[in-house]
């Protein structure tokens, strides 16, 4: 076949229109055609490969970014300089050819075992790597929440939202004295628990009270028999001496009273363990220097001498700062939690036993 | 008969012009073509060789600064200022102090810290640990940690204080000293190290220079710390920036800080 010039002149002049657009379109028309089949054969070809082949149509280049290809997951150069700098202790540069080629086929190795993981999908019967991803996916929230900087306006607004977060820390300083009797029955006053009747059973020098022995079970005054009735008049007595200057020491070999732990300066959280939450409450509500009521619980009558009582005062925004940049970032990662649950369940179709059916999320 | 011989110089003309339009046309794709190749070819060296050996290379540098300039403007200035000194009211680290939280200021490692962030929610970021907050009922929520009383918070930054300048009150420092080695409260030196200096392999920072992340060194900032503890994040940029340009940021903060060297 003789291929003919198709180029069309500049000049036509001199021939017929007509004539000049039957021989170019004849030309034009063989020639489409026969690169129409050439493109549909090379098209093809590559389809097959694709489709036919495992490699695909993948390509054959490793991205400089990357030391290696595996299935087309890449191997990042940073992450081997890490592993090789991890495991041989010394620089990129002083590594041996020989560790860097082992370091890269351990890489190989956990890519190739990774993937293979994929398909025998581990995520549904490993329970480590079903750990791991839902982990990964909280943590992915904070990513997300951890990217953006909030300005300065979000911060503000956030601190004059919460005003009631951003406070010094209040300080708590207390003689805390313990009457415990000795053989009778230290009645539970009012607001006591069921202790009553137990007394001396419980230990003074315990120290934390957490928890609350007796928890809330103290009470003012009340007296659960003579017993009780006497250890509550010398309580008395003792807060009568201490009110009056007596020193403690003084007011502690006097009366019997126990110290379970002075820690001086506690901050409110640690006082409130310490003394319980009865008593706790009690000194909050005192001054400093000034002495309490006896105080009635399980284990015996509470008195407390408050030496400092510095309470929380509201910081500035300026000095809140910080913390201001922490709560609103730990905020806006559990907003994104919460949406994306929100989102997954959304999308799903949960089915509950019937026997479950009062499950919410 | 030669070729040309019987076309009119009009049209003579006309053809020149389309051929030179034609050649210029080529050579402007093989320039072009070139000066592709080449940027391919230079970005390909650039991101395969070894990070910590592009500050000794004139060309790479030079490809890196202007985009690493532009690339830190855009993400990292917003917390770390444009001079690269951060926020210590933040606690953002300053970049150009010489003084390396991770690491020692290595490119590469400079280069990971942006590719995995700190504490990002990246499972190959640094979060080894964090600063306990010691005046709270769980100071740390990884382990069990007792926490400090005002007294020993204040005992424990008279100590540090006293790497500095020496403290009146010398039973406090004294007392700050055993809290610090604690092995049950405080445990200090656990990440601060036993010389107090810091181990740049998990992010504790050095207490005996005059160098602070958060605050000012005074006494105040250092007993916030201690009692609020600190737990900075940097934001993984693995997924949100193309290779080259999280490179060239390693390099710009590389160079930008006084490339790596660390005042004592």
């Amino acid at each position: 076949m003789r291929w003919r010039c198709t180029c069309i002149p500049l000049r036509v002049r001199g021939k017929k229109l007509s004539e000049l657009k039957s021989t170019a379109s004849q030309v034009n028309v063989t020639r489409s055609m026969v690169l129409c089949a050439i493109g549909a054969v090379v098209g093809l070809a590559i389809a097959g490969v694709g489709l036919f082949s495992a490699r695909g149509t993948a390509t054959h280049n490793v991205p400089p970014e990357d030391i290696a290809l595996v299935n087309q997951r890449p191997v990042l150069r940073s992450d081997f300089v890490t592993q090789l700098e991890g495991e041989t202790g010394e620089s990129f540069d002083q590594a041996t050819r020989a560790e860097k080629l082992k370091v890269l086929d351990e890489m190989i190795r956990e890519e190739l075992l990774v993937q293979r993981g994929l398909e025998l999908d581990f995520a549904e019967t490993d329970q480590m790597t079903r750990n791991a991803l839902a982990m990964a996916m909280d943590q992915q929230a904070l990513a997300e929440a951890t990217t953006s900087q909030p300005s300065e306006q979000q911060l503000r607004e956030f601190f004059d939202k919460n005003p009631a977060r951003y406070a010094s820390d209040g300080i708590l300083t207390v003689r805390h004295l313990v009457l415990v009797a000795a053989g009778g029955s230290v009645g539970a006053g009012d607001g006591a628990a069921s202790g009553g009747g137990k007394g001396g059973a419980a230990s003074a020098s315990g120290g934390d009270r957490s928890g609350g022995v007796g928890g809330d079970g103290v009470g003012k005054g009340g007296t659960g028999g003579a017993g009780g009735e006497q250890a509550m008049q010398k309580a008395r007595e003792a807060v009568a001496a201490l009110r009056a200057n007596t020193p403690v020491e003084a007011v502690m070999a006097k009366f019997g009273l126990t110290e379970p732990r002075n820690d001086g300066d506690e901050f409110y959280f640690a006082a409130k363990i310490h003394l319980g939450d009865a008593v706790y409450a009690q000194a909050l509500r005192m001054k400093e220097g000034e002495v309490s009521e006896p105080l009635q619980a399980a284990d015996g009558i509470h008195i407390v001498r408050v030496i400092k009582n510095k309470v929380p005062v509201p910081l500035s925004f300026e000095h809140a700062r910080l913390q201001v940049l922490t709560d609103l970032k730990n905020a806006q990662q559990e907003r994104l939690i919460a949406a994306t649950m929100k989102f997954l369940r959304e999308r799903s179709k949960i089915l509950i036993a019937p026997d479950y059916s009062d499950y919410k999320p | 008969m030669t070729a040309g011989q019987g076309i009119p110089p009009k049209r003579r003309r006309g053809r020149l012009l389309w051929l030179v339009l034609v050649a210029a046309f080529v050579l402007g794709c093989v320039i072009g073509g070139f000066s592709l190749a080449h940027a391919h070819a230079l970005r390909a060296r650039f991101l395969m060789v070894p990070a910590d050996s592009i500050p000794g290379d004139a060309e790479l540098m030079s490809f890196a600064m202007s985009r690493g300039a532009s690339a830190y403007a855009e993400h990292c200035a917003s917390c770390h200022g444009a001079h690269l000194r951060g926020d210590p009211a933040l606690a953002i680290p300053n970049l150009a102090d010489h003084d390396w939280l991770y690491g020692t200021g290595r490119v590469s490692e400079i280069e990971r810290v942006i590719l995995y962030g700190i504490r990002s929610g990246n499972s190959k970021g640094w979060d080894l640990a964090h600063m306990p907050a010691f005046a709270t009922a769980r100071p740390y929520d990884l382990y069990a940690m007792v926490p400090l009383s005002p007294g020993d918070i204040h005992d424990v930054t008279s100590y540090l204080l006293s790497f500095r300048q020496a403290q009146a009150d010398a039973a406090a420092v004294e007392r700050g000293k055993q809290i610090f080695y604690d092995t049950n409260k405080g445990v200090c030196n656990d990440c601060h190290g036993s010389d107090a200096k810091g181990d740049s392999a998990i992010g504790a920072p050095d207490l005996t220079d005059a160098t602070w992340l958060r605050g000012d060194g005074s006494r105040q900032s250092i007993e916030d710390t201690i009692a609020h503890g600190l737990a900075g994040r940097c934001p993984a940029w693995i997924a949100e920036l193309p290779p080259e340009t999280i490179r060239a940021v390693a390099v710009y903060v590389y160079s930008a800080s006084g490339a790596g060297e660390k005042v004592e």
